[in-house]
């Protein structure tokens, strides 16, 4: 992977600048979640789908706005168990 | 095959034993479709089975009358080993093999032999051990298969690149793996001693004798391994060398440091030594010291004793060599240690050796950072014991300051502080070298860290009222040092202080003496806050009248010094005012003198300007450097072809420059120069005639400015006549003085007539020497620029052929002058025949020659249109030749590059050509067509072609797996300018169907495009993720993208 000069960069590098960059090993889950904050992200960012969004919630802006913020934090919910942790569950039961 | 039962061979093989059920005395013959034949005598006769190594292929005679694709077989007939399936292995190419980097034929080959050796067919023995002998039958091909052999076929076929492309770098088979490596040869690259040295008898001779290694003690043991390994480190090949290397490094803590160093540091002394096995053996040490760590200390007294004196070589690389490894020893070993083993050397009466042990700890604290050091230094700085202990622990902290350069700053303050009470000391030495000190702290922490200095400052002034003699140059060089740093008030306030004693020591005899007063003058003088009265009444009569002698000039190192310090004092007092004291000096009888002065005037007035010269001084002035350009010495040596030396060059420029500075003042002079041009243009020394003609470039802008055209078209014709120069160099400069002339009056105005002076230039063309290829491409490229209508077609075609010529120049501004000077060719007499003879010059061999014709023909097509190169470029790629094709596409890829959003009117005319070369097996083909897409659709970005670059992104898209760098780097570039013109939602659609492939090497490719994809677009992929369905406790949904009023 290069950056936007050219040079190349690592993949550390990568991600410490461009948080949102995948990497083979990544789960639907982070993947996801990432989706979902670079779409709310571009919500709050553009003030036209954010008052469209708005008017369509029958809201204020400044709502629409904070609920979207929030939404960032963990937004498909709780990270799915890993398998490991799923396999000693069972094992318990 | 299976079913001819009826032959089998007596030696059976376990192919036959499947199927064979009775077994006949006959050897059986699996392609043979006739077995009757085979009955015949003359197979059975041959006693196959005797050779011991059997295969099928034996039989060729027999297989010759029955099979038909079996005749066709590469097989030797005789040939038993495996490796002799390919046949170009059979010819002696022991050379070949030795140097792998020969001439381009026995590289053709190397190239080839592998490949093949690669793709040999397989042979049964190797198919045998593969395969199960159980389940598998052998499948006779149908008799009526012909293998399609047609040669028309294989013209159609990509060509072959082997060969014909030069080879890239090709790494080296090591010796065990050449498949004609002999035993000995495996042994010899690994096994055997390397040869030694007479010189290195004395260490490694014990080598020589034989011993039973049972016979001598484990520590003999050890030591003659140590040395094997060192010998094969020292002088053996590079894989000795490597697996030695290893094996001391992995063995080092068992080896031990005492058995290591005692054989290690006597070869580094070695007078014998040369640089390439001193780098060596530092390796060896670095990384020694690396696994030892702690187990060194005992040794370091006496790995310093040897690598101490390397701190003070001559050599640049020694140095840097010695501080290597004293930092490293430095980190393995501890601080303590360090400071424990050279303590005693701190007070030695020996100065060598105060002197290395300084330099060495200088190299401590930057290995292991200074604050470390800092107490320790202090101790030894204020030492009542010895003078000794206070002078070395100065000199630590300048060599400290030397080393590690504006990183002092964090400690400037302790550091001055340590070193402050060194300036009143009562040893001479200790002042001094305290002195010293400073001004290597203010030049390293220059422009900053003048509040350090506080506790010095004092001393410092003081010094210079009461030290006399070399003390006083020392702390002289401090204060000039220091007043750089400080506020102009202030800087102004102790200038003043110090100027009566710099005055006073202006008529020192000392040479050191002067040098450093004329530096602390310019040091002084360049500080804001000394006025310019002051200069003019203080310091100029008397700086003048001490500096300004011819003796000053003898010096080398006093004649740049002065001319400094003069370019420093004439910035702030102006220039007249240094210029009337020293213009008449450009009649001094002493030549030397007289550059002094020249040179001296080219930089104030480059500096400062004419404008504040007066009418009188300018006449001073002219006279004085044509007097001073006429009188110079003509240099023996010079006379022959090289260039004029150094002394000329400053006449040149500071003539150029007087006559640049004064501009359209000059107009009266200017007959003058030019008769003493002319003049000069007809010595017989070539340096002089040389010099002349660049006079002539550099004022030719001033002749102009000042009107005198009908003297330039007189020059013109002068230079016209000395086009037959003999010396070459000369030849350059001439016609360097004819292209400054040339652009300065225009082609119109040009005499001789532009007609007649291009004709005179086309053998010239010809002349091998770079100083001429430039100047006179330069000079037929302007005329082809703007004058291009004066000159036949005719002409202009003989210039294009040896344009061709100059494409192999060494130099890169000659090719691309003569690159762009087809541009203007094209131009003039239209692009046919220019493209017909650059399209003939693709077939030739040498790779740069062919790179700039692509370059040229890009250039044609830019100036002429590419509709009239195009036709004829893509017409041209139709011959199946892989240099050409390549060629075709390169020009193709700089066509689409400089003609930007012209592509747009081209895109479905060269679509076809390029899904051929996109879907080539060639990889050069791909990697060119994808720089053609990646020029092509960066140009049509929002112009409507988005149909055609989809297609040609479904045929790039495939060569997103390529292992090649380049190839992959250009596939990757096409996506990425795709990935604008198509919008980045096109290039994810194809990207998420990899992101999570079963196997990581798609994905890592995937995801690679994804993130290129990200960081570019982030914000336009919102639109284009996939919609995805919640899953377990996740919600997976983006609902907020399907609100809708």
């Amino acid at each position: 992977m290069s950056n936007p000069g050219g040079a190349a960069i690592s993949a550390e590098q990568l991600k410490a600048r461009y948080v949102g960059t995948g990497h083979p090993d990544m789960t639907k889950y982070e993947w996801m979640t990432n989706q979902h904050r670079d779409t709310y992200a571009s919500h709050v960012g553009h003030y036209d789908q954010l008052s469209y969004m708005a008017v369509a919630q029958n809201q204020a802006i400044g709502r629409t706005r904070l609920e979207f913020l929030e939404k960032m934090v963990q937004p498909c919910g709780p990270p799915p168990p890993t398998k490991d942790v799923e396999r000693l569950l069972e094992e318990r039961e | 095959m299976v079913s001819d039962t009826e032959s089998v061979a007596s030696a059976k093989n376990k192919w036959d034993d499947v199927i064979s059920t009775g077994a006949s005395s006959r050897r059986r013959k699996r392609w043979d479709e006739t077995p009757v034949m085979a009955a015949s005598s003359s197979v059975a006769a041959t006693p196959l089975v005797t050779t011991g190594c059997r295969s099928k292929w034996d039989e060729t005679p027999v297989l010759a009358s029955g099979g038909v694709g079996v005749i066709k077989t590469p097989t030797l007939a005789g040939a038993r080993n495996r490796w002799d399936a390919t046949p170009l292995s059979t010819q002696p190419l022991a050379g070949a093999s030795q140097t792998p980097m020969g001439t381009p034929l026995d590289k053709a080959m190397l190239l080839e032999r592998e490949m093949e050796s690669r793709n040999r067919p397989w042979t049964e023995g190797a198919l045998d051990a593969i395969l199960p002998s159980e389940a598998y039958n052998i499948v006779r091909p149908p008799s009526t298969y012909i293998p399609l052999r047609t040669p028309g076929r294989k013209l159609l076929a990509t060509p072959t690149p082997m060969s014909m492309t030069p080879a890239g770098f090709q790494m080296e088979v090591p010796a065990e793996q050449r498949i004609d490596a002999s035993v000995q040869d495996i042994r010899e690259a690994y096994g055997s001693l390397p040869y030694i040295k007479p010189e290195d008898m004395q260490y490694f001779g014990r080598l020589a004798e034989e011993v039973n290694e049972d016979d001598i003690s484990k520590d003999e043991l050890k030591e003659r391994q140590i040395m094997t390994m060192l010998l094969k480190i020292k002088s053996g090949t590079p894989p000795q060398r490597k697996t030695a290397m290893r094996q001391i490094t992995d063995k080092a803590r068992s080896f031990g440091a005492g058995p290591l160093f005692n054989q290690i540091l006597p070869l580094l002394m070695s007078p014998a030594l040369e640089d390439q096995e001193r780098h060596l053996l530092v390796k060896v040490i670095d990384r020694v010291l690396y696994k030892l760590d702690d187990l060194v200390r005992p040794y370091v007294h006496r790995i310093l004793a040897v690598i101490e004196p390397l701190l003070i070589d001559e050599d640049y690389y020694a140095r840097v060599e010695g501080r290597e490894i004293i930092s490293n020893l430095a980190k393995a070993a501890g601080l303590a240690t360090m400071i424990a083993t050279m303590r005693p050397d701190i007070d030695s009466p020996d100065e060598y050796v105060r002197n290395t042990t300084s330099r060495a700890f200088a190299v401590v604290a930057s290995a292991l950072g200074v604050p470390a050091l800092l107490p320790f230094l202090k101790a030894v700085c204020q030492s009542r014991k010895s003078w000794q202990a206070r002078h070395t622990g100065i000199k630590i902290v300048q060599q400290i300051a030397l080393l590690m350069g504006v990183a002092v700053l964090p400690y400037l303050r302790e550091l001055v502080e340590i070193v402050s009470h060194g300036l009143v000391d009562d040893m001479q030495k200790v002042r001094i070298v305290t002195a010293l000190t400073c001004a290597a702290l203010a030049e390293a922490a220059h422009p900053y860290g003048i509040e350090s200095f506080d506790p010095v400052i004092r001393p410092l002034w003081k010094g210079t009222m009461e030290q006399h003699g070399k003390a006083l140059a020392a702390f002289l060089k401090a204060v000039g040092f220091v007043i750089p740093l400080m506020e102009e008030n202030y800087a102004s306030h102790y200038t003043r202080l110090v100027m009566p004693i710099l005055i006073r020591e202006f008529h020192s005899p000392d040479e050191e003496m002067k040098r450093i007063v004329l530096k602390v003058i310019e040091q002084c003088v360049a500080t804001a806050g000394v006025e310019p009265d002051y200069i003019r009444t203080e310091i100029l009569p008397e700086f003048f009248r001490n500096f300004w002698i011819r003796r000053m000039a003898l010096d080398r190192r006093n004649y740049n010094q002065v001319i400094e310090t003069t370019e420093e004092l004439a910035n702030k007092v102006g220039c007249s005012d240094i210029i009337i004291r020293i213009v008449d000096d450009l009649k001094d009888d002493s030549e030397p003198y007289r550059r002094m002065v020249m040179e001296t005037l080219k930089r104030v007035l480059n500096n400062l300007g004419a404008s504040d010269i007066d009418e009188r001084l300018e006449e001073r002035l002219i006279d004085g450097i044509l007097y001073a350009f006429q009188e110079q010495a003509v240099d023996a040596s010079s006379t022959g072809s090289n260039s004029f030396g150094r002394e000329s060059q400053v006449m040149l420029e500071g003539f150029g420059t007087v006559v640049n500075a004064l501009g359209e003042r000059c107009k009266p002079y200017l007959k003058q120069i030019a008769g003493t041009i002319k003049w000069r243009l007809n010595n017989k020394a070539a340096s002089v005639r040389m010099q002349a003609a660049d006079l002539i470039g550099r004022i030719a802008v001033v002749m102009k400015a000042c009107g005198e055209d009908q003297l330039m078209g007189h020059l013109g014709v002068v230079l016209y006549e000395y086009l037959g120069e003999e010396y070459p160099e000369v030849l350059g400069s001439i016609l360097g003085a004819l292209r400054a002339i040339v652009n300065v009056i225009g082609m119109t105005k040009m005499t001789p007539p532009i007609r007649d002076l291009l004709p005179r230039l086309t053998p010239i063309l010809r002349n091998r020497h770079e100083k001429v290829q430039e100047n006179v491409i330069d000079l037929v490229g302007r005329i082809g620029d703007r004058g291009a209508e004066f000159v036949s077609a005719k002409e202009w075609m003989r210039i294009c052929f040896e344009l061709l010529e100059m494409l192999k120049a060494h130099k890169k501004a000659i090719r691309r002058a003569a690159v762009s000077t087809f541009g203007f060719i094209a131009k003039a007499i239209g692009p046919q025949d220019v493209l017909h003879t650059l399209l003939n010059n693709l077939k030739v061999q040498d790779r740069q020659m062919r790179v700039c014709t692509t370059v040229a023909i890009a250039i044609v097509a830019e100036t002429c249109g590419p509709f009239t190169v195009l036709p004829a470029l893509m017409n041209e790629y139709r011959v199946p030749e892989l240099n050409i094709q390549n060629g075709v596409l390169k020009s193709l890829s700089f066509v689409f590059e400089y003609i930007g959003d012209m592509g747009k009117d081209y895109v479905y005319a060269v679509t076809p050509l390029l899904e051929d070369a996109l879907m080539e097996r060639d990889p050069v083909h791909r990697q060119t067509a994808c720089s053609i897409v990646k020029h092509l659709s960066l140009g049509v970005v929002g112009l409507g072609c988005e149909d055609a670059l989809l297609h040609l992104f479904n045929y790039v898209w495939p060569n997103i797996f390529e292992e090649s760098p380049h190839v992959i780097q250009a596939v990757f570039d096409a996506v990425q300018a795709l990935m604008v013109a198509l919008g980045p939602n096109v290039i994810l659609a194809y990207t998420i169907q990899g992101l999570y492939h079963p196997a990581r090497r798609v994905r890592d490719t995937y995801w690679r495009v994804f993130n290129m994809l990200y960081i570019y677009n982030a914000d336009a992929l919102v639109a284009g993720y996939p919609s995805m369905r919640d899953e377990g406790g996740n919600t997976y949904k983006r609902t907020s993208l399907e609100l809708f009023i």
